[in-house]
């Protein structure tokens, strides 16, 4: 409980006004020689217990008539559950799940659950008293975002819908740096979120580390957790799984395999999918029976010279109409680039020919390393990298490059460098001895990783690989093949997005039979290019937050061309479904597969997630509304009316004895 | 006679209840002729009863009459008048001082005792006087002069209430000291036990005593109507206590009715004549009441 005028708390001690005049009152007594003092002592002896307690009930309901008068003068506020807001703090975190199922929405008001947790957040803070520190952490990723303001909740384009998916750990954690960082003190984090389960991803492995870091902060945190986990009844989503170009006769079409997803209820509805492409506009009745269904190959011609276009496909309006619409792109055949980034052309060959055989439509770049302003970084899906390894401007583009989802292949390169990248850095060439038995591969990880069998399931012939020449590296990746000198021939770099590998040879002679043998390197090469590829493939119809190939310094050069946008916010434009235009390419840009699903935490799991912490559980709804604090006055003015009755009650005189008439 | 020390004697008032004879309710055993019936028979106007003349009567008082009816010798009787002894007990115990408007219980029961003194001297009964405090102090038996009048006048005019009450022990000693049959007049706010008192009673009523009691109540006793937190100090030197009235008021009353309703049972069947005397009426008006209900029935004729 907090106040609106607490300064007026200083006048509680007038609530001990009653007790003072009581005493006076005593001190101030008359006295009466009386003579009839046996009656006198018999009376009060039967009255003394229930006097005394008559007497401290009637002083106790003066005292809190005075006191929840005070209380009434001070404004008192409270959460739906007393205690929400018990004492006010010193920095309130705002964990805003900005996810697309957030946009789901009464369909009779407009309000969506994020704009009502906003709203609530905003309405909440305001009324307890702006802390002292008003962060906002929301899941476009963005760095915590200090507010001067409750209402900057309602302004800020940071606080808007956008159509990724949330990483609910990711913020927690975020929420947990900036409490050690700032020193934050008593600190409340007001998480907003449906509970959709992708989203707090409950079976991740961050929840033990993030539980015990908040369990070790030395000043209390409390966590409010404002769920909205009502299901959306009846929602249809609309997705395309597939999309191709063909041509048929004079005329080019695009086929796309059309997903209709249903959250709750399974009667057969007949929906009017609308197709727009290039802004010609189409309508097929698409019937829904059960939770989903696909209409597969629907064909929508296009015009044969027209290189590229883009279009999306629309359901009518629902409870979430986030999810009605999927845009998606076309265009001619997309290339797989690669480049090749050595200081020793001469050498390259074997990287070259694995990453762009002529079988494919692949191309293959070499690049010197000090010429790295000709890479089109967004153009790219694999990096080689064998030169000595980056740093400034370089290094920075290389972890925009990967963090958008491209791959890097690193190679040793031959001179002497101490600078270190992805937490790794090249050591001194070691040589084995070809007579040495050490040359082959002791033991590699052939269930995952770039190394793995084929998806028919047949190993690569990674025992015929011979090292002769190596080159020792410092760091802590995973190692996906280790030599039987124990130190690592291929290793990988955890990160989020992306890949980055190290092998620590050259695939020519005399360092390995790599080239020669020739089926493990191209695999490795050409599985490198493959997962890179698929954020340049993500263009097409891409998820937002998945591979993106645009860092946000591209992303904020976009044009918008159709899409949830709204005005100029091209900082947002990364996070918000539609179609957008950078330079010649065209990006499609969707929400995540896993925003379709249902999923909800439950609150048990919940209660899993943040066992050992401080936290509440205050659902909401959409249709609710009811604000999260309100002013309890009301509560204290009845209490003064009850203490008064009661004080009434107890203070009526005993009926007045009959009189004794002499006889 | 100094009028200060005689203010319980009020002229008004004794000229007014001059004309009324206080009786007393059972035959007394004077030693002069006087206005109360004797055990005895005597040679008042009153006739008492005939009796069969027996040898030795004197023939003087053989009535002809009845011998002429019946032809056989009756004696004829009268009552016998004779004087009483009335003793006056005064409780001079401490509460005796208590009064809310000026009058005391001390004085009221002083202009009480001395007027019916004055009145029964004045009748030629003999008087004494009693003062019952925590000892047994003043005792003046009764004698029928005007000096010995004046001496309990002068007792009485000097008397002052203090300490516990010791009406139990004067009442057992009147009963026992008493001699002959007197009229025991009690003045007092009896704030002892009803028990004990009704063993007074008992006894006073055994030894043939005629016992009045004048019980003397102040009407804020009655009424505890106090509204302030007060301190009570105990008159008779006890413990104060200090009390909001208003929440003992209830109780107080239920253990005055308690107390009042053994006392009438106690008078009761000791057969007292007792009055019940809010000291606020006046006292004129009081022994008129008491005089007037003390006079003897007249038989049918």
């Amino acid at each position: 409980m907090t106040f609106l005028q607490p300064w007026l708390l200083w006048a509680l001690p007038i609530a001990a006004l009653p007790i003072v005049v009581h005493l006076l009152n005593l001190r101030r007594h008359k006295r009466v020689d009386w003579g009839a003092m046996q009656f006198l002592l018999q009376a009060t002896r039967q009255r003394k217990g229930h006097t005394r307690l008559r007497h401290l009930l009637i002083l106790a309901s003066r005292v809190a008539a005075i006191a929840a008068l005070v209380f009434v003068v001070s404004r008192p506020m409270a959460g739906r559950w007393f205690g929400l807001f018990s004492s006010k703090p010193e920095t309130v975190i705002v964990v805003l799940d900005r996810s697309a199922s957030m946009s789901q929405q009464d369909i009779q008001t407009g309000v969506s659950k994020r704009s009502m947790a906003v709203e609530q957040i905003a309405t909440a803070v305001t009324r307890t008293g702006t802390p002292r520190n008003l962060v906002l952490i929301e899941s476009s990723g963005q760095p915590p975002r200090v507010l001067g303001s409750p209402t900057a909740l309602r302004e800020i384009p940071e606080t808007g819908a956008t159509d990724a998916a949330a990483d609910l750990p990711a913020m927690l954690q975020d929420a947990l740096e900036y409490v050690v960082a700032n020193k934050a003190g008593r600190t409340d984090i007001w998480v907003c979120s449906d509970l959709q389960a992708t989203d707090w991803n409950e079976q991740g492995g961050r929840w033990n580390a993030l539980r015990d870091g908040f369990r070790e902060l030395k000043q209390p945190v409390r966590f409010h957790l404002l769920t909205y986990a009502e299901p959306p009844r009846g929602n249809v989503a609309v997705r395309i799984v597939k999309l191709r170009r063909e041509a048929d006769g004079d005329i080019d079409r695009l086929l796309m395999d059309i997903e209709l997803s249903r959250q709750g209820g399974d009667i057969t509805e007949t929906f009017p999918l609308e197709v727009v492409v290039d802004g010609a506009r189409s309508a097929v009745d698409v019937e829904l029976a059960g939770d989903s269904m696909i209409l597969a190959n629907h064909a929508v011609p296009i015009d044969r010279d027209r290189e590229r276009g883009w279009g999306k496909v629309e359901l009518p309006n629902d409870v979430n109409p986030r999810d009605n619409v999927f845009f998606f792109t076309y265009g001619d055949s997309i290339v797989k680039r690669s480049i090749v980034v050595t200081d020793e052309p001469g050498t390259a060959w074997p990287l070259l020919l694995a990453a762009a055989p002529k079988t494919q439509d692949a191309e293959a770049t070499i690049v010197s390393s000090h010429d790295l302003e000709m890479v089109p970084w967004s153009q790219v899906s694999l990096i080689q990298w064998q030169a000595p390894l980056p740093e400034g401007e370089a290094a920075r583009h290389l972890e925009g490059f990967v963090a958008s989802g491209g791959n890097v292949l690193f190679f040793p390169p031959p001179g002497e460098s101490a600078n270190a990248l992805f937490g790794h850095a090249w050591q001194s060439w070691q040589q084995i001895s070809p007579d040495d038995d050490a040359q082959s591969i002791d033991r590699w990880r052939d269930d995952s990783g770039i190394l793995a069998h084929t998806d028919a399931g047949d190993p690569l012939p990674i025992a015929k690989v011979v090292v002769r020449d190596y080159r020792s590296i410092k760091g802590d990746g995973q190692v996906l093949a280790r030599l039987k000198t124990e130190d690592p021939l291929v290793l990988r770099v955890p990160t989020n997005q992306g890949g980055v590998h190290f092998v620590t040879t050259l695939p020519q002679h005399p360092y390995s039979n790599l080239a020669r043998e020739g089926i493990v390197f191209f695999a490795l090469v050409q599985r490198a290019l493959a997962s890179g590829s698929e954020r340049v493939l993500q263009n097409q119809f891409g998820e937002i937050g998945r591979n993106t190939q645009q860092s946000s310094d591209e992303s904020a050069t976009w044009q918008r061309i159709d899409g949830w946008l709204e005005g100029n916010l091209s900082t947002e434009a990364r996070h918000v479904a539609g179609v957008y235009q950078a330079g010649e390419q065209l990006i499609a840009r969707n929400r995540p597969v896993a925003e379709d699903r249902g999923g909800r935490l439950s609150r048990d799991q919940l209660a899993t997630l943040f066992a050992g912490l401080n936290y509440r559980v205050v659902q909401d709804s959409v249709e609710g509304g009811r604000s999260l604090v309100t002013e309890i006055w009301r509560v204290f003015a009845m209490l003064i009316l009850i203490a008064l009755l009661v004080e009434a009650a107890l203070c009526i005189p005993d009926v007045r004895p009959r009189k004794l008439v002499p006889a | 006679m100094e009028t200060s020390r005689r203010e319980f004697l009020d002229s008004k008032v004794i000229s007014r209840l001059g004309s009324l004879p206080l009786f007393a309710r059972r035959p007394m055993l004077g030693s002069v002729s006087g206005r109360h019936r004797s055990p005895h028979r005597g040679s008042s106007i009153e006739f008492a009863e005939y009796r069969k003349y027996v040898p030795g009567d004197d023939p003087r008082r053989l009535d002809w009459r009845a011998y002429g009816r019946s032809d056989r010798f009756y004696v004829k009787e009268f009552e016998a008048d004779t004087n009483l002894r009335l003793v006056a007990v005064l409780d001079t115990s401490g509460s005796m001082k208590y009064g809310a408007h000026g009058e005391t219980k001390i004085g009221y029961a002083k202009k009480i005792l001395a007027t019916l003194m004055y009145l029964a001297g004045q009748q030629g009964d003999a008087v004494g006087l009693v003062c019952a405090a925590d000892k047994l102090g003043v005792q003046i038996p009764a004698r029928r002069n005007p000096a010995h009048l004046r001496a309990i006048f002068d007792t009485l005019s000097e008397v002052e209430p203090q300490g516990e009450t010791g009406l139990i022990d004067a009442l057992h000693a009147v009963a026992e000291q008493t001699a002959q049959r007197a009229l025991v007049v009690v003045v007092s706010d009896l704030f002892v036990s009803p028990e004990d008192l009704a063993g007074c009673f008992q006894h006073l009523r055994f030894r043939k005593h005629d016992v009045a009691v004048f019980h003397l109540l102040e009407n804020a006793e009655l009424d505890f109507d106090f509204d302030r937190p007060t301190r009570f100090v105990d008159l008779e030197g006890g413990s104060s206590l200090l009390i909001e009235p208003t929440a003992v008021r209830r109780e107080y009353a239920d253990v005055l009715h308690a107390y009042l309703d053994g006392l009438d049972t106690a008078v009761r069947e000791a057969a007292v004549d007792y009055q019940r005397v809010c000291i606020d009426q006046p006292h004129g008006d009081l022994l008129a009441r008491f005089l007037l209900g003390r006079l003897p029935r007249r038989r049918g004729k």
